[in-house]
């Protein structure tokens, strides 16, 4: 559903990214494993529409290299930044009416959406009225993905999701990341440093060095690559 | 061949150059109409106030809507000391150049614990109430009827025209004024002012007192724009208080970013722009300068990259070029946003 | 008697800085930037107004249509003049803003030129007695429309979809075009919104204090104090200090001999002082940061 061709970014004259051929069906679960500034983020920076790219990036059939967030967002990519991008002066019932904001005509639809999200994330219905800065990490991450859920995506991108989150915390958060894969058939492509975790949940894996792809299969057969295992893995064992 | 290339580029051929150009200055009056000369006093007492602008925000990185009030008010020292109280033109002058300094130093200390938007309000409102405070003390000023201040007379026996001789004395002044402001610019002052704006913790760690040296900064541009004031009583004659308004404190500012980035001189490029804009539009309409201006300023900011802020990342290169010996030692890389 | 009436009259006034000091803060609130050109843009509507009116327009249809007019202006500058700025520093576009001003001021001094001309009411003019006591339609008006904006600018940011995004475009530009809002569209929107507000300040004001280019820049400084006082980003704020500029303007006037009506001026330049000393954030802000 989401194929790029010889994708590259830059940052002012350094370019960061350099002829990433990059395919997502739909359904799976990508990772993207990679060092610091190998460029996983302008990956998804670069495929969500936030910066501008050479090469060529087709999502659902369309040419969409040159549109932008906001018109991404419409056509069903949602994209949960590092660092979570929550709006943290806003309540937590606010930041999720704003991931609504494609649908904004839909209102009993939108409604039903709240109503499903409050049932089956209990904490955030305890704290809809409470500023998002109040709440902690793990809750903060949780309101992140519901509210990239709330513009019913079919490709959802998160970056560093476990980024800060304690060990029990990051594994419930990817459980439920599975759990949207199977049960909804999102197809997902997540950014993690925390390769172990990403690797179990994923269908496919893509590894990324100084911003081209060194390395990339199913999942399964990355994970147990020798050269991974002693650079993100830990080695041995 | 490279020997000579390698003169007419060296500091050797600039100093000549420069006084070459001085002496040019010099020679002018004597070959132009009175008119033309008018002008150009004119745009020396301009190119002075924009010098005072440009050591504050080119230098320490603040914003002043007042030039045009710091004018003002050295013109009306000149003006007020010599007429209502009889001083010497000698003493008014100084006086013009007195009383600004120490009200932008008191200016100064308020400024700098503030950041850009708030000094340029307050800076707005010195301007705005600068105007009714001189009609109200009416006695002292001639409110708003103006006051008429007996120009100087030149010398019997040198055979000079009035407009020869305020020429003269605007340029030795306007001479004295960049003197000043480069050693301002390029020395010890000058460095700690880079300091100041480009990293606060790295100046105060260096032991630069950075409130005071912003008020200092403060305190050179209102004297600077005081002495222009004197000049300007010098060529004009005639105070009104409409004359220091808001408006031209503005088109200043518009003449420094016009004129004033990437060297120093620029400040005499602005001041030209400043005095002869309005000569050429005068006939399709009086409002069209100002329009010119305020666009010409709108034009700098947008294709300027990083608009006025710049104005000190190039001004700095313009001076450690020309003394090498200097060398600001707050590190290499300007700060882009000079409103904290 | 003469108490009440400065009172009175005072909050009048004070309206009228309050609406403008509203365009200031939706625009503070939007973008980040004060802008320091309000006044103009408002003076300029204004201008728009009285040409309507002099082509033979009906008073209440000019003033409508100068307002809308207002709102496309307001537009057309973010899109066109301060966006492409957007990025710079904060500073460069309070520049920018100055620059507007000149504009703004001497395009009206070329159109209409300087001699003040008289602007009619939007009603006839009915006065009120009560003793000594005198209230005019005009005031009530000005405070009506200040009522009347307050709570629409409240509405519009706190209750309805629209200013959810306005708010979060304000507060996390990034965010938000992730999650689907056009900023770029939201920024717009807030000038216009803006250039509004100015417009109708312009065109109660204007009936007092005689239209010329010159009309706003006093009202502009007491329309900043007004939202120093109260809060750069607070709407409360700019109504509370709009009012109290207000009344404390005409007290000051009326009662302490040596300032007098023609130094009142000074009383926006001792407020903005003396708030940016002792309590910078203003009384319903957030607390801003001072530059060290």
């Amino acid at each position: 559903m989401l194929t790029c061709c010889r994708l590259g970014a830059s940052y002012g004259r350094a370019e960061v990214l350099r002829g990433i051929d990059l395919t997502v069906e739909p359904g799976q679960v990508s990772v993207v494993l990679g060092a610091n500034g190998a460029g996983k983020t302008t990956l998804l920076r670069a495929l969500s529409g936030m910066i501008p790219v050479s090469g060529a990036i087709r999502f659902a059939g369309e040419d969409v290299t040159r549109l932008t967030a906001p018109a991404m967002t419409r056509r069903g990519m949602a994209h949960v930044p590092q660092g979570r991008g929550t709006f943290s002066e806003f309540t937590v019932h606010e930041n999720l009416l704003l991931g609504a904001a494609t649908r904004r005509r839909r209102r009993a639809e939108v409604a039903e959406d709240l109503d499903r999200m409050y049932a089956t994330f209990p904490p955030l219905l305890e704290r809809r009225e409470q500023t998002a800065s109040t709440l902690s990490g793990g809750e903060q991450q949780m309101l992140a993905v519901c509210r990239a859920l709330m513009s019913r995506p079919r490709l959802l991108l998160l970056d560093e999701p476990s980024l800060g989150l304690a060990p029990q915390v990051t594994a419930k958060l990817f459980e439920t990341l599975g759990g949207l894969n199977r049960d909804l058939g999102m197809a997902l492509l997540v950014v993690e440093q925390n390769a172990a975790l990403a690797l179990e949940i994923a269908h496919y894996a893509v590894v990324l060095e100084t911003g081209r792809i060194v390395l990339e299969g199913e999942a399964d057969v990355v994970a147990r690559d020798d050269g991974l295992r002693a650079a993100y893995l830990g080695g041995g064992g | 061949m490279n020997r000579i290339s390698a003169v007419l580029s060296g500091p050797v051929a600039a100093r000549s150059a420069r006084f070459a150009f001085v002496v040019l200055l010099f020679v002018l009056p004597f070959v132009q109409p009175p008119d033309r000369n008018f002008q150009l006093t004119m745009v020396f007492v301009y190119s002075v106030a924009i010098l005072g602008l440009t050591v504050l925000t080119g230098a320490s990185g603040q914003i002043s809507l007042a030039q045009a009030t710091f004018l003002g008010i050295g013109a009306y020292c000149a003006g007020v000391t010599t007429v209502v109280w009889k001083w010497p033109l000698w003493a008014g002058l100084v006086a013009a150049a007195v009383v600004p300094f120490v009200v932008g130093y008191l200016v100064g200390v308020l400024a700098a614990r503030l950041n850009g938007l708030y000094l340029a309000l307050v800076t707005v409102t010195i301007a705005i109430v600068f105007i009714p405070l001189v009609k109200r003390f009416d006695g002292l000023t001639g409110g708003a009827n103006g006051l008429v201040v007996p120009q100087p007379q030149p010398p019997a026996g040198l055979g000079l025209a009035t407009d020869q001789w305020h020429y003269l004395i605007v340029l030795v002044l306007t001479l004295a004024c960049w003197r000043i402001g480069r050693g301002i610019l390029g020395g010890r002052v000058g460095r700690a002012l880079y300091a100041s704006q480009d990293n606060a913790l790295v100046a105060v760690a260096m032991g630069v007192d950075v409130p005071f040296v912003k008020a200092t900064a403060f305190a050179w541009c209102g004297g600077l724009a005081g002495v222009a004031g004197g000049m300007y009583v010098i060529a004009v004659g005639f105070l009104s208080p409409e004359s220091f308004s808001l408006l031209l404190s503005v088109g200043l500012l518009a003449g420094m970013a016009v004129g004033g980035v990437g060297r120093a001189a620029g400040a005499v490029l602005g001041a030209v722009y400043i005095q002869f804009v309005p000569v050429y539009t005068q006939e399709i309409s009086s409002s069209l300068a100002g329009i010119i201006y305020g666009a010409s300023l709108i034009l700098v900011i947008l294709l300027l990259p990083g608009g006025l802020a710049s104005v000190p990342r190039l001004l700095r290169v313009d001076v450690r070029a020309s003394r090498p010996d200097i060398h600001p030692q707050a590190g290499e890389r300007p700060r882009e946003a000079a409103d904290g | 008697m003469l108490f009440l009436q400065q009172i009175t009259d005072g909050v009048a006034t004070g309206a009228i800085y309050a609406s403008i000091g509203l365009a200031l803060v939706l625009i503070f609130r939007s973008t980040g930037i004060a802008n320091f050109a309000q006044g103009e843009m408002a003076m300029f509507s204004t201008f728009v107004a009285w040409q309507l009116i002099a082509w033979g327009l009906p008073v209440p249809v000019a003033a409508l249509v100068a307002v809308a007019f207002a709102f496309v202006v307001g537009a057309a500058t973010e899109r066109f003049v301060v966006r492409p700025a957007e990025g710079g520093s904060h500073l460069n576009t309070v520049i920018l803003t100055f620059g507007l001003y000149l504009v703004f001021n001497e395009f009206a001094a070329l159109i209409w030129h300087s001699t003040p001309l008289s602007f009619p009411t939007l009603a006839p003019e009915r006065v009120w007695s009560v003793g000594g006591w005198r209230m005019t339609s005009s005031m009530v008006v000005m405070v009506g429309a200040l009522v009347v904006e307050s709570l629409a600018v409240y509405l519009l940011l706190r209750r309805t979809t629209l200013g959810l995004w306005m708010r979060a475009s304000a507060a996390n530009p990034e965010s938000s075009a992730l999650v689907g809002i056009d900023v770029k569209r939201m920024l717009m929107l807030g000038w216009g919104l803006a250039g509004v507000f100015g417009a109708i300040a312009g065109i109660l004001i204007a009936p007092r204090v005689f239209l010329e280019p010159n009309m706003m820049s006093g009202i502009l400084l007491y329309a900043f104090a007004a939202v120093i006082l109260g809060g750069l980003d607070s709407v409360l704020g700019a109504v509370v200090g709009g009012v109290l500029i207000g009344v404390i303007e005409n007290l000051v006037g009326t009662y302490v001999t040596v300032i007098g009506p023609d130094l009142k001026v000074v009383v926006p330049l001792v407020v903005i002082v003396l708030v940016l000393m002792l309590r910078p954030a203003g009384l319903f802000g957030a607390v801003e940061r001072v530059r060290v």
